[in-house]
C-alpha cells in the first residue's frame, strides 16, 4: 500500500512534469541565467585587459606574462584562477596570489578580494604611482581610486570606471571600455 | 536557515551479534538481470548524446564565457549577489563544507558516501543500505548524537534519535554543499547536536535550469538514472523538477555468501525559487519516494524449531524485503528589511512509512519556525527563534519490538538567542548564545554556548568554545521493549533437577530515563600559511554524563502456554565517558591543474565498556582516520581524481584496520556532456567496516565500480 501511494505521487509529479514546456515557451527572455557572478567576473576581467593599455616598458618588462595579482581570498578566486594560461595582447595571463599588497611591483593587474575591505585605503595607496589596473568587487572601490570596480543592477554584473585614477596609474582604457562603463570620479582629494 | 528545535526521541535495538543464529547459509548467484538494461540505458544515451553534441542548449562550462565580447557579458543575469563575508559564527567552530564539486569528483552516489569526504567523520558502511555515521565517537548504526538536517528539515527520526541513511537522498548534482560541524552545534540547532550538525543544502531552482539527464551502471550500482528540468517564471522565479531511480547490488556476508541487502528506490520532487512582489524570498519544495531495502534478519521465537536445548533452535536467518516509502514538503519565506534586520519563516510537513519484518512504522511531522536576525549597534548582531514541532507515529511491533503506546503524539517547543559581539572589530568577536527546550519528556533542557573567536589579519584565525550540549531521551527508550535474545531451555541436571524453560531477555525502555549531557570545551585554529596551502586545525574535550547504560531486573516465570522467564534489563543513565581529540585538515593547491587534501583525526575514549550492549560504548570507534585526495585537471577536460582513506580498527566489534582507495576519471567531452568511471574501496575485493544493529546478518563492503555519462540540455 505504501509503495503505490508513492507511485501515484510521482506520476502525478511527472504530469506536472508535462506541463513545464508549457511553462517553459510563457517565459520567453533573450538573457540567460547563468549560475554564478564569479566566472562572469573572471570573463570581464578578461575583457579588461584586453582593453587596456600599459606603458609599452612594462609589458615587455615581464617576460611575456601579463601577471594579474589576487589579494586577500574569497569566492572570486577560483575564478580568476581559470585565466591562467589564456593569452592577451600577445602576453600569457599568470594568475598569482599574493598575502599583502608590498609585492605588486610586477604586476598589472590587482583584484581585491572582499576580505581586504578594512585595507582597501592602505592598498589603494601602495598603488597609487604604479603602473597597476585595479579592479575589485568591494562596494565604493572606483570611488575610492580603484581603476575598476563591479556592481550588480538587475542581477545583471557590471561595472564602474574612475578614469583619473587610471590615467594616474598611466594606463590608457579603451574608449570602447569606458562607453560601456559608469564613469565615476574620487570623492575627495 | 537553521532548524532549531529537535525532537530527540531515539529507539535503541539491541541484537543478537549475528554470533548465534548463523542459520542456513544461501548459496544463490547474485542476479544480474537488470544489469543488461542499465547498460542499454547507457549505450542509448551515448547514441543519443553523440548525435546532439551539436545541439545548442545552456553552456555550464566556463569556456564559453572566456569567449564572449563585453557587450554579450552584459545580457547576463546572475544569480547569487555577492555574499558577506564570513559570518563568525561559521568561523568559531569546527566547520566543513563539501563543496558540489568535491561531490562530483568523488564519485559518490549518495549522500552517506559523499560524508566520506569531511574529515572527522566516522562513516562506515554496515552493508549495502545501511551506514553508521558519527562525529567524535559512539558510532553505531542508530547513533544518536548527530543531527542531520536536509535544506533546514531535520531528518532524524523521533524513534530512535538516529537517522534512517537508506530514505535521505536527493539528486546529487542538485546538492549544492553539505555543511558538517563537529562539535556541538545546540545553540542553533538544538538536542541532539551533540557531537556534530549535518546541513545538506540543495540548489536553488534558480541555478539549475534547464535539463541535466544522468544514468550509470556498474557491478554494485546496478543502475541508476536521474532526470532534472528547471525553467523560470517568468522575471522572479525559477522551478525545478527531478525523478531519480536506483538499484543497488547486495554485497557479501563475512561467510561468503549473499547478504540479501539489495537496494532499489525510486524517488521525484521539487523545487521553487522566487522574489514576491513584496521582496521576500521564497522557497518551496518537496519530494516522494518509495523504494525497498533488503536485509537477512535474525529473528527470534520463545518456541524452538529443533532441539529445545540448543540456542539455535530459538533463531532463525530469514531474509526480508523493508518497504520505505515517504515525502515532504517545506515552505520558507525571508523577508530583509532595511532597518529591522532579516525575518524567516520556515513550514514544513513530512512522511515517513516503513515496515520490516521487525516493526512498522508510520510517522507525520509538522514543523514551523520563525528566526530574526539583526544588527544592534554597529557591534552586535542579535539572532533569535522560536520553534514548534509535532510528530505523530503508528506504531505495529511484533515479538522482537514493541512500544507501548503504539501510537503517540510528541510535542517541542525551542526557542534560542544568540549575541554577536564585535569587541574589537574584525579582530576579536565573542558568541554567547543558548536555546532553550520544552520536549514531553524531559520538560526543560537549557543548552548554552560561548564562543570565541581571534584574527589577528586575514591569514590566521584562533577560536576557542566551551558548549553544553543534551541527547533528549527517544521513544523507544522511553516506551520500548525489545527482546534482545532467547535464551535455550535448560534439560534437567544435577544442579537443576527439573530443568528451566528458555529465558526471555527484554530491554526495557523507561520512563525516567533521562536525557545524555555532555560539556564540551574546543579550540581550534585556520592558517593560510602561503597563497597556496592552508591548515585548519581543530581540537576538543568532551565530557559525558548520565549516558545509556543498563540495569538488571528481577527475573519472573511467564506461566503461559508455552512458559518462559523473563529476564528484563532496564535502560538506564549509568555511564559517564571523556573523549578527547583533534583533526587536521591540510589543503594544498600547488598548481591550477592541482589540488591536494589531506586530513587526520585522532580520538581517544576513556568510558566503561557496555556489558550488553550489542554496541559497547568504547571500541566501536576508530582512533585514527586519515584520508589523502587528489585532483588532477588534465587536457581536453580529463579530470583524475583521487582518495585514499585510512580506518582504525574498532577492536570491540572484530572490525579490523582498513585502507582503501576510490578513483573517479571524468571527460567533459563537450560543455554539456560528461562521461565518468568510478571505482570504489579498490584495494579489497570486500572488507567489513561496521555491524547492523538490527538482528540484521552482517556484511561487508564491496570493491564496486561503475560508468556514468550526465547530459545537460
Amino acid at each position: 500500500m505504501t509503495l503505490s501511494k508513492g507511485l501515484i505521487l510521482i506520476v502525478l509529479l511527472l504530469c506536472c512534469w508535462g506541463g513545464a514546456p508549457v511553462l517553459c515557451c510563457r517565459a520567453a527572455e533573450d538573457s540567460k541565467a547563468v549560475a554564478s557572478e564569479y566566472p562572469v567576473k573572471a570573463a570581464y576581467v578578461y575583457n579588461f585587459i584586453k582593453f587596456t593599455e600599459w606603458p609599452a616598458s612594462v609589458l615587455d618588462a615581464s617576460d611575456g606574462r601579463l601577471i594579474i595579482a589576487v589579494l586577500g581570498n574569497d569566492e572570486q578566486v577560483a575564478a580568476l584562477e581559470e585565466l591562467n594560461g589564456k593569452t592577451a595582447q600577445g602576453k600569457v595571463i599568470q594568475v598569482k596570489r599574493i598575502n599583502s599588497e608590498d609585492h605588486l611591483s610586477t604586476s598589472h593587474v590587482l583584484f581585491v578580494c572582499g576580505d581586504e575591505e578594512n585595507r582597501l585605503a592602505k592598498i589603494l595607496n601602495q598603488c597609487q604611482h604604479k603602473p597597476i589596473l585595479t579592479i575589485s568587487s568591494l562596494p565604493g572601490f572606483a570611488e575610492a581610486g580603484g581603476g575598476i570596480g563591479f556592481y550588480i543592477a538587475d542581477n545583471k554584473v557590471r561595472f564602474m570606471i574612475n578614469p583619473d585614477s587610471t590615467k594616474r596609474a598611466g594606463l590608457t582604457i579603451s574608449s570602447r571600455l569606458l562607453s560601456l562603463a559608469r564613469i565615476v570620479t574620487s570623492a575627495g582629494p | 536557515m537553521k532548524a532549531f528545535g529537535q525532537l530527540t526521541i531515539e529507539m535503541e535495538f539491541l541484537f543478537c551479534l549475528g554470533a548465534g543464529g548463523q542459520g542456513e547459509v544461501k548459496m544463490g548467484p547474485v542476479f544480474r538481470r537488470w544489469n543488461a538494461l542499465y547498460i542499454l540505458v547507457l549505450l542509448f544515451w551515448i547514441a543519443v548524446s553523440g548525435s546532439a553534441i551539436a545541439a545548442t542548449g545552456e553552456a555550464l562550462a566556463d569556456p564559453s564565457l572566456m569567449e564572449m565580447s563585453i557587450e554579450q557579458l552584459m545580457e547576463l543575469e546572475v544569480t547569487s549577489v555577492g555574499k558577506k563575508a564570513q559570518k563568525v559564527s561559521e568561523v568559531a567552530g569546527a566547520v566543513y563544507v563539501i563543496t558540489r564539486e568535491d561531490i562530483r569528483r568523488s564519485g559518490a552516489t549518495c549522500i552517506p558516501e559523499a560524508l566520506r569526504l569531511a574529515p572527522g567523520l566516522h562513516v562506515a558502511r554496515i552493508d549495502s543500505n545501511k551506514w553508521a555515521i558519527s562525529s567524535r565517537g559512539f558510532n553505531g548504526e542508530f547513533a544518536t548524537k548527530l543531527l542531520v538536517l536536509i535544506d533546514g528539515r531535520s531528518v532524524y527520526t523521533p524513534l530512535f534519535s538516529g537517522v534512517f541513511w537508506d530514505v535521505q537522498d536527493t539528486l546529487m548534482e542538485d546538492v549544492e554543499r553539505i555543511e558538517v560541524i563537529r562539535g556541538p552545534g545546540a545553540t542553533l540547532w538544538g538536542a541532539n547536536a551533540v557531537n556534530g550538525v549535518i546541513n545538506i543544502i540543495t540548489r536553488s531552482a534558480k541555478n539549475t535550469l534547464g535539463g541535466l539527464a544522468v544514468a550509470g551502471a556498474g557491478n554494485e550500482e546496478r543502475g541508476f538514472a536521474g532526470l532534472r528540468y528547471g525553467t523560470k517564471l517568468g522575471d522572479d522565479y525559477a522551478v525545478r523538477f527531478f525523478a531519480k531511480g536506483f538499484e543497488r547490488d547486495s554485497t557479501f556476508s563475512p561467510y561468503g555468501d549473499d547478504a540479501e541487502d539489495d537496494w532499489d528506490m525510486a524517488r521525484g520532487g521539487f523545487r521553487l525559487d522566487g522574489r514576491t512582489a513584496n521582496d521576500v524570498a521564497l522557497t518551496v519544495q518537496g519530494d516522494v519516494y518509495a523504494g525497498t531495502a533488503g536485509a537477512r534478519y535474525n529473528t527470534l521465537s520463545l518456541i524452538p524449531h529443533g532441539d529445545p536445548f540448543s540456542p539455535e533452535s530459538y533463531t532463525a536467518v530469514e531474509a526480508d524485503e523493508t518497504r520505505i516509502a515517504g515525502g515532504n514538503l517545506l515552505g520558507r519565506w525571508t523577508y530583509a528589511t532595511d532597518t529591522a534586520g532579516e525575518w524567516t519563516l520556515q513550514a514544513y510537513y513530512d512522511r515517513t512509512e516503513r515496515e520490516d519484518l521487525l516493526f512498522a512504522e508510520d510517522r507525520d511531522t509538522y514543523d514551523l519556525d520563525l528566526q530574526h536576525r539583526i544588527d544592534i549597534g554597529s557591534r552586535q548582531e542579535i539572532v533569535w527563534g522560536l520553534g514548534y514541532r509535532l510528530t505523530e507515529d503508528e506504531f505495529t511491533g511484533n515479538f522482537i519490538a514493541q512500544l507501548d503506546p503504539d501510537s503517540q503524539s510528541d510535542s517541542l517547543w525551542s526557542g534560542f538567542l544568540q549575541d554577536e559581539i564585535r569587541l574589537i572589530p574584525d579582530r576579536l568577536s565573542l558568541v554567547l548564545g543558548s536555546k532553550v527546550e520544552h520536549n514531553d519528556y524531559t520538560d526543560w533542557e537549557v543548552q548554552p554556548s560561548v564562543r570565541i573567536v581571534w584574527t589577528p589579519d586575514s591569514r590566521f584565525t584562533l577560536w576557542g568554545a566551551v558548549s553544553r550540549a543534551v541527547r533528549t531521551p527517544s521513544r523507544a527508550e522511553q516506551t520500548g521493549s525489545v527482546t534482545y535474545a532467547v535464551l535455550a531451555a535448560q534439560a534437567p541436571s544435577a544442579l537443576n533437577p527439573f530443568g528451566s524453560p528458555p529465558i526471555r531477555v527484554v530491554f526495557e525502555g523507561a520512563d525516567g530515563f533521562d536525557s545524555e549531557e555532555m560539556l564540551a570545551y574546543e579550540a581550534g585554529s585556520r592558517f593560510r600559511v602561503a597563497e597556496d596551502l592552508s591548515v585548519d586545525v581543530a581540537f576538543f574535550y568532551n565530557d559525558y554524563d548520565k549516558l545509556r547504560s543498563s540495569s538488571f531486573g528481577e527475573y519472573e516465570l511467564v506461566a503461559s502456554a508455552t512458559p518462559y522467564i523473563y529476564y528484563p534489563v532496564t535502560i538506564v543513565n549509568d555511564y559517564s565517558a571523556k573523549t578527547y581529540g583533534g583533526e587536521l585538515t591540510v589543503d594544498w593547491h600547488p598548481l591550477a591543474w592541482w589540488k591536494c587534501q589531506f586530513w587526520y583525526a585522532y580520538l581517544g575514549i576513556d568510558g566503561e565498556k557496555g556489558a550488553m550492549d550489542a554496541v559497547p560504548l568504547t571500541g566501536v570507534d576508530p582512533k585514527h582516520q586519515a584520508s589523502l585526495r587528489s585532483m588532477v585537471d588534465l587536457p581536453y577536460g580529463w579530470e583524475f581524481d583521487v582518495n585514499l582513506r585510512y580506518v582504525d580498527d574498532l577492536p570491540s566489534l572484530d572490525i579490523s584496520e582498513y585502507l582503501e582507495l576510490d578513483v573517479h576519471i571524468g571527460w567533459r567531452a563537450t560543455p554539456n556532456l560528461e562521461f565518468s568511471v568510478v571505482g570504489q574501496n579498490l584495494l579489497d575485493s570486500r572488507h567489513p567496516e561496521f555491524i547492523p544493529e538490527r538482528y540484521v546478518v552482517p556484511s561487508q563492503v564491496d570493491r564496486s565500480l561503475y560508468a556514468k555519462v550526465a547530459w545537460s540540455f
